[in-house]
């Protein structure tokens, strides 16, 4: 009961698609769930915790599916990233009532165990109307931790907080990975993926980007060959110069859009960025576009990285 | 039944501002009966106080916002998810919710009708009729507005406008509303109960009764039926 | 690279400061005012949020549609014509919408805590508490004033005389400016103080409503228990009972409930209290503001 399949999932709203032919399994050990905002990382983990229903395909834990199915919380947490507005309880009164519903044996003991391990022993007996952002991520945190799930879900679970807060819920992150569990945390930013997370998925726009470990997909990036489309004041001629680079590996002319222009496979991109002005300038070719053709995945990926 | 989400449900409705609005209508009731006893220094007219003001519009509005107050906010604002990552039957934490808004509106109700029936200085029966028509009113009331705040987001309005529209208004002009009013419900059973004469169109016990028992059905198992099926949407 | 020595620079990139010319203190008020209003309407906000207002503003017009409708077909006199009546005959629509609608106006941006950043503008905290009354009490005249017009210009079609007519349609005018900024203090207390929608609503009703009910049935028993006094001061509980007693006192139009001001002063006397109670709702109601926006 520790792997979270999904096979296939969609999900839209009317003619929007919020998640689209998604297929991934999430193992034991800290995933990170990367894409930018809007990317549909909230409705998966929604999703993944049987908090909305796929419009199409399967999300199961085990064997069991989570849609519809309230037993699967024995094994899962979710720490959502909306606010909780039980303000008028203290963080104790709200962590040990999720250890009641939960039917622990010794529901004290349990709230106090999740307590000193999110570090809000000192805090837990204010209310939490009282509690910094950081505080009430750990409250909530704790009370998803409270029935020692394998499977933990966390949406944006640093979203706010200082740095020594998320060092530390970081710490607690990588812990909880090395105990055997399932957790998986979605971010925007690649940094904090890249501190706790080996294994990562990208999603964006909706589809499932890549996978894998960080450093294989980065590689697998940037060795791959990119498109470019060049407009200029005479294409044949930039055509036969670019040919002449090592670093180009086709160059073809002919109808891109609404005009003509040379569409170039690059596999070393250093070079072409460096030698194609210097090219045109010597040869007196004005330079009109320069565009990627294929930007999907890279201009997100470039994006991540260099945020 | 969960005892936790009970115990939550409570805070949550007592606990804050509603707890104020909720009590505040029974003392108003109380305040008005005994207003008017003094100034008349004779009973107060049963139907003027108790049946008018109370029954149509104390009764409804405490089973109003205590049926809003346990499901309403909570679901608007997404926070249910907390209660809701557990094992607990989504059915369950509906009836437990329903049974503490039952009950806080119920108390609400009784104490209000029978404050006023005594400071009014009515006579014994219509005590009975306030226990009757209190209790079991506002018991109904919570059952319908339960599952009408499940339907609709603005639970709290549609409420309100069946309680003016179709109870008061159209019920006014138009009898075969009787048969759609919870409160010509309450009020046969309260004259089955405590022989007084209200101001029921006739509409036999029976129906009543059964009425009565489906519309608690649909409520509880409407909110149920809402909770199991709860989305939570991200803020994209 | 070179500049070693020098610790940091800000690279002028072309951002501008704004130096056009701004709008003055009213005209900031007149745009707060108006969006204010629109918004009660359900304008510029989401379709669903049209729905309840007009739905409301339907409802009310049934009736003068109505009337205009029979008085042209059968040709009934123009007696029939009660403008003053008209809107405590549909009081519980005019308190549903502005129960439902003022939390839009004085309930969100006081619970977000958003108001700061509107107060930290060169309005404060006075001007935009009363500038969003003002909203309301606009919208409330638009949900009022718009049957009292049909019943008039319908009225005047069929073939009412503008000159008798008038003098009366005036005292209803009158009438529903007195009763919007009434209405509009209670609401906007209630909302600014529950913070809820749910609660807001709930809390309005509660005043409004079964204030109209209590003052009614207060009124009832004091007449004719003989305290006349009390029965005429009981008014001041419910906004449409005091209305209706001020356009009977001073205004000449027919009362719709058990004990109307029997004279000018007592109408006038009424009157002033109600202003002077609606003015300390209103500093309360600055004070609700001044307190959140801190």
């Amino acid at each position: 009961m520790t792997d979270l399949t999904l096979t296939g999932v969609s999900r839209w709203y009317g003619n929007v698609v919020a998640v689209n032919d998604v297929t991934m399994s999430i193992r034991p050990g800290v995933t990170g769930l990367l894409g930018p905002n809007g990317a549909g990382k909230s409705t998966l983990i929604a999703m993944m915790a049987g908090f909305l229903a796929p419009s199409a395909g399967d999300i199961r834990l085990g064997e069991a599916p989570v849609w519809r199915n309230v037993g699967a919380y024995r094994d899962l947490g979710l720490v959502p990233e909306r606010e909780v507005s039980f303000s008028y309880l203290t963080g104790r009164a709200f962590v040990q009532a999720s250890a009641e519903l939960h039917r622990l044996a010794d529901p004290r003991a349990a709230t106090a165990r999740a307590l000193a391990e999110v570090d809000l022993v000192d805090a837990a007996d204010r209310p939490i109307s009282t509690f910094s952002k950081g505080m009430r991520q750990r409250a909530k945190l704790a009370s998803a931790l409270v029935h020692e799930p394998t499977v933990l879900l966390l949406d944006e679970p640093f979203n706010g907080v200082d740095p020594r807060q998320r060092m530390h819920l970081m710490e607690l992150l990588t812990r909880m990975g090395e105990q055997g569990r399932t957790v998986l945390f979605s971010s925007h930013i690649l940094e904090e993926v890249e501190q706790i997370a080996r294994q990562i998925e990208v999603v964006v726009s909706g589809r499932h980007a890549a996978s894998g470990d960080f450093g294989a997909i980065r590689r697998l990036m940037t060795d791959r060959p990119s498109h470019y489309v060049v407009r200029s004041s005479d294409d044949r001629g930039l055509a036969s110069m670019l040919m002449g680079l090592t670093g180009v590996r086709s160059v073809a002319l002919g109808r891109v859009g609404t005009g003509e222009a040379i569409t170039v496979e690059v596999t070393d991109m250093g070079e072409f960025t460096l030698s194609l002005p210097r090219l045109a300038r010597s040869a007196g070719i004005t330079v009109r576009e320069l565009a990627p053709s294929d930007e999907s995945l890279e201009s997100v990926f470039t994006y991540l990285v260099q945020s | 039944m969960n005892l936790t989400i009970m115990r939550l449900a409570l805070q949550a409705l007592v606990g804050q501002r509603r707890g104020l609005v909720i009590l505040a209508l029974p003392v108003l009731l109380v305040a008005l009966a005994g207003v008017l006893r003094a100034l008349t220094g004779e009973p107060v007219s049963a139907n003027a106080v108790v049946v008018e003001v109370g029954i149509a519009l104390v009764v409804p509005l405490v089973a109003l916002l205590a049926a809003n107050g346990v499901l309403g906010p909570e679901i608007d604002d997404g926070s249910v998810v907390y209660l809701l990552s557990t094992p607990v039957s989504r059915y369950a934490v509906a009836a437990s919710k329903f049974v503490v808004a039952a009950g806080v509106a119920a108390a609400a109700a009784v104490t209000g009708l029978m404050g006023a029936t005594l400071a009014g200085g009515l006579s014994g029966r219509w005590v009975v009729v306030s226990v009757v028509v209190g209790a079991g009113g506002a018991v109904l009331y919570t059952a319908l507005f339960s599952a009408i705040a499940a339907a609709t987001r603005h639970g709290m309005i549609a409420g309100l406008v069946y309680v003016t529209v179709v109870e008061s208004l159209l019920g006014r002009f138009l009898g075969g509303f009787r048969y759609v009013s919870v409160r010509a419900f309450a009020e046969r059973l309260g004259e089955v109960a405590a022989d007084v004469d209200l101001p029921v169109a006739d509409l036999s016990t029976s129906y009543a009764v059964v009425a009565s028992l489906v519309l608690l059905g649909v409520g509880v198992g409407g909110a149920g039926w809402r909770l199991a099926r709860f989305q939570l949407r991200g803020d994209e | 690279m070179s500049a070693q020595g020098s610790a940091g620079v800000i690279h002028d990139i072309g951002y501008r400061r704004y130096a056009g010319e701004r709008t003055s203190r009213a005209g900031i008020t007149r745009a707060l005012l108006f969006s204010g209003v629109l918004a009660v309407f359900g304008f510029g906000r989401s379709g669903k949020a049209k729905v309840l207002p007009f739905a409301l503003l339907g409802m009310t017009l049934v009736p003068a549609v109505i009337q205009v409708g029979i008085m042209s077909i059968i040709g009934l006199s123009s007696d029939l014509l009660n403008y003053s009546a008209y809107n405590a005959g549909s009081s519980f629509l005019v308190v549903l919408f502005v129960a439902a609608q003022a939390p839009v106006l004085f309930s969100r941006d006081l619970r977000s805590g958003v108001i700061s950043l509107y107060l930290a503008r060169p309005l404060g905290a006075t001007a935009f508490a009363l500038t969003r009354w003002a909203s309301l009490v606009l919208a409330i005249l638009a949900f009022v004033l718009t049957p009292l017009l049909v019943l008039f210009i319908g009225g005047l079609a069929a073939g009412a005389s503008f000159w008798e007519e008038l003098p009366r349609v005036a005292v209803a005018l009158a009438g529903a400016v007195l009763l919007a900024m009434l209405v509009a203090t209670v609401a906007s207390l209630v909302a600014s103080w529950t913070l809820r929608r749910g609660l807001a609503i709930a809390g309005s009703i509660m005043v409004l409503l079964v204030g109209l009910g209590v003052t009614a049935g207060l009124q009832e028993v004091a007449s004719t228990e003989g305290a006349t006094g009390l029965a005429h001061w009981a008014a001041l509980l419910s906004p449409f009972v005091l209305v209706d007693s001020v356009q009977v006192s001073l205004g000449d139009a027919t009362s719709q409930f058990p004990a109307p001001a029997d004279s000018a002063a007592t109408g006038l006397l009424l009157l002033a209290s109600a202003l002077a109670l609606m003015l300390l709702g209103l500093a309360l109601l600055v004070r609700r503001y001044r307190s959140r926006g801190a």
